[in-house]
């Protein structure tokens, strides 16, 4: 059981866990006591520090929208986020309730009556916000790695290919999201026209620049990570005469996934970001849109607020690393190898 | 200097500004591919989005803007800049915000258009209720960050009946905002006139048009008739009295000639024309930009 939880831990990364479960089960306290402090305590000083030198700093640097926010500004706005979204559910569970009783009046006086049942229209709330950007940049990043991948390992395989498509992969590769932008929004909005679209525009728009941006890192690695795999293991495949399909799903991927899962890391980062900046000119609801409209807003706790969004960014760009990262050692061959 | 957009109303009064101080603004020749509108000018005008223009002037891209509320306030209060003029000393109880429809939205959904023009006349009356009794709640609501989100305090400064001309000049100017007194909400031709006249004065008209061009284009555009049966719906369901509104039998949709305008100029809806006649810098008559 507890091997079972010290596994778990360092699979997920979260190693500073494990000197605390050992602590629990008795074993040898004080060697637990100073792993802890060199795993959890130095890393929490220097948090503390940074903490306070923000809060002095801050202090000092007045611009027109007041004070830059301090650590205490930035927890207060977080606690406002946290209970504008429980005020607006309750107002849209009162809606409901309202348009429950109109809808039960109507059919009492006629039983055959047409009731609607419209949905609320309410503003999202921090939280939808984050739901929102979480989800644009998974589909974004999906879209982008089954383009990257089959092209990454034909082109690893395939000199010839990968001769023809590096040029274009090379030329593509450093174009900034905001370049992208203005195209991709031209060419949505021409194309993807129905009267009662699934997905919004703005949506779209965010994700494919979002694509965009985050399949050269898994393509390129994908084809380093085919190319470089030992030539015997390719031999054996002509040796059993295996057809191409086997070879690629029995030799080749499972010899290049540590390449593949750096690759798709990487990306993933790189599509966290280009995500906020797209959302802010594709104006898709969620984090990078309240950013813009906090800014447009010009209040005087607005700098908090951003403050509160961008720490909120950082934070779930550490978590999605984390999945990724434990997602690779789940797939990961050797476990021997220390992946970070 | 900054505006809102080519065609807001921050345009025409900023422009209207400039030259009755003898400052040509600039003008446009749509039809020669020239929308910048500053052929001519003394003063170069330009776009600047609203949220931004305290700090576009800060920075010094721009010196001065002309621009609805908060953004006045906000320089006031960050002691950046001052309003030097209101556009109710330029032209007093003028026209400033419509509601607009397309065609072809107002054909598919004729019931909610009349519905929520009746919301409109509601809201309105409520905002000017009580002698702007109930303005304090309306600056609340539009301080909320998904709505105007500026402060409270910047907010209230001009919706509660007063002014601030510079830190520590706060003015009672009870009509700044008018929702529905003097008639505020009914749609007048002659408002539509009148910025039709702005319109051909610098130059988005590029050609010179009769007095009934004016009168058919703000036929089609200003709807007086879906006003009023917005207004006598309500006059029926006894939320507002028949009082409150013009008279529907009696009124034509033009004010009298007009005379509360910076530069005295008086403004008669029924001539266009002749109204353009009288101003020394803009185009009139057959004018057109060389």
């Amino acid at each position: 059981m507890k091997d079972k939880i010290i596994n778990f831990l360092e699979l997920t990364g979260f190693t500073w866990f494990v000197p605390l479960v050992k602590l629990a089960t008795g074993e040898s306290p004080t060697q637990q006591l100073r792993d802890l402090a060199k795993m959890v305590g130095i890393p929490l000083l220097a948090i503390v520090i940074f903490l306070g030198l923000w809060h002095v700093g801050a202090a000092k640097v007045i611009t027109s929208l007041g004070q830059v926010p301090g650590p205490v500004q930035v927890w207060e706005q977080a606690g406002n986020l946290v209970d504008e979204h429980y005020i607006e559910r309750e107002k849209e569970k009162k809606f409901y309730e309202r348009q429950d009783i109109r809808n039960a009046k109507k059919l009492e006086k006629n039983p055959d009556a047409k009731i609607k049942v419209r949905p609320y229209t309410g503003r999202e709330t921090y939280f939808d916000q984050i739901l929102t950007s979480l989800w644009t940049v998974f589909v974004g990043f999906v879209i982008a790695s089954l383009v990257a991948i089959p092209v990454g390992i034909i082109s690893g395989l395939s000199n010839t290919l990968y001769s023809a498509l590096n040029p274009l992969i090379q030329v593509f590769k450093p174009i900034s999201p905001l370049a992208w932008l203005p195209i991709v929004t031209m060419v949505v909005s021409a194309v993807y026209v129905s009267a009662d679209p699934m997905f919004s525009k703005a949506f779209v728009t965010s994700a494919i620049t979002v694509t965009l941006c985050s399949l050269w890192p898994t393509l390129i690695n994908t084809a380093v990570g085919v190319s470089s795999i030992d030539r015997d293991l390719i031999n054996v495949g002509r040796v059993l005469r295996l057809n191409y399909l086997t070879t690629v799903f029995k030799i080749v991927i499972p010899s290049s996934i540590p390449m593949i899962f750096t690759g798709l890391r990487i990306s993933l980062g790189i599509g966290w970001m280009v995500l906020i900046a797209a959302e802010m000119l594709a104006q898709n609801p969620g984090l990078g849109k309240f950013v813009w409209d906090e800014f447009q807003n010009g209040s005087s706790n607005s700098l908090s607020r951003i403050m509160v969004a961008v720490l909120t960014i950082g934070i779930l760009g550490f978590l999605l690393d984390r999945v990724m990262l434990t997602m690779q050692k789940f797939f990961s061959y050797d476990k021997n190898a220390v992946i970070r | 200097m900054g505006m809102v957009f080519p065609v807001s109303t921050h345009n025409y009064e900023l422009r209207y500004w400039l030259a009755a101080g003898g400052i040509h603004p600039g003008y446009y020749a749509p039809l020669k591919g020239d929308v910048s509108g500053k052929i001519d000018a003394d003063a170069l005008l330009s776009v600047t989005p609203p949220p931004q223009m305290p700090s576009t002037m800060e920075a010094g891209t721009i010196y001065g803007y002309c621009v609805g509320e908060p953004w006045n306030q906000q320089a006031v209060f960050k002691g950046i800049g001052v309003p030097v003029i209101t556009d109710y000393e330029i032209w007093k109880n003028n026209p400033e915000k419509v509601f607009g429809v397309s065609q072809s939205w107002a054909d598919e959904n004729p019931n909610t258009h009349i519905a929520v023009v009746k919301a409109l006349i509601r809201a309105a009356e409520w905002l000017d209720a009580n002698n702007n009794g109930n303005r304090p709640e309306a600056v609340k609501i539009l301080s909320q960050s998904n709505y105007v989100g500026a402060d409270y305090d910047v907010i209230a400064n001009s919706m509660t009946g007063t002014f601030e001309y510079e830190k520590g000049d706060k003015r009672d100017v009870p009509d700044f905002n008018t929702f529905f007194r003097h008639h505020a909400t009914y749609p007048y031709y002659s408002d539509a006139i009148w910025y039709l006249s702005q319109m051909r004065r610098w130059g988005q008209i590029a050609e010179p048009k009769s007095d009934e061009w004016f009168m058919d284009m703000a036929k089609k555009v200003y709807r007086p008739d879906i006003y009023a049966i917005a207004a006598k719906e309500l006059i029926s369901e006894g939320k507002l009295d028949a009082t409150d509104f013009p008279d529907f039998a009696t009124e034509t949709g033009f004010k009298p000639a007009q005379t509360e305008f910076i530069d005295n100029i008086t403004f008669d809806g029924t001539k266009p024309n002749a109204y353009l006649e009288q101003f020394p810098i803009g185009l009139k008559g057959q004018d057109v930009v060389k």
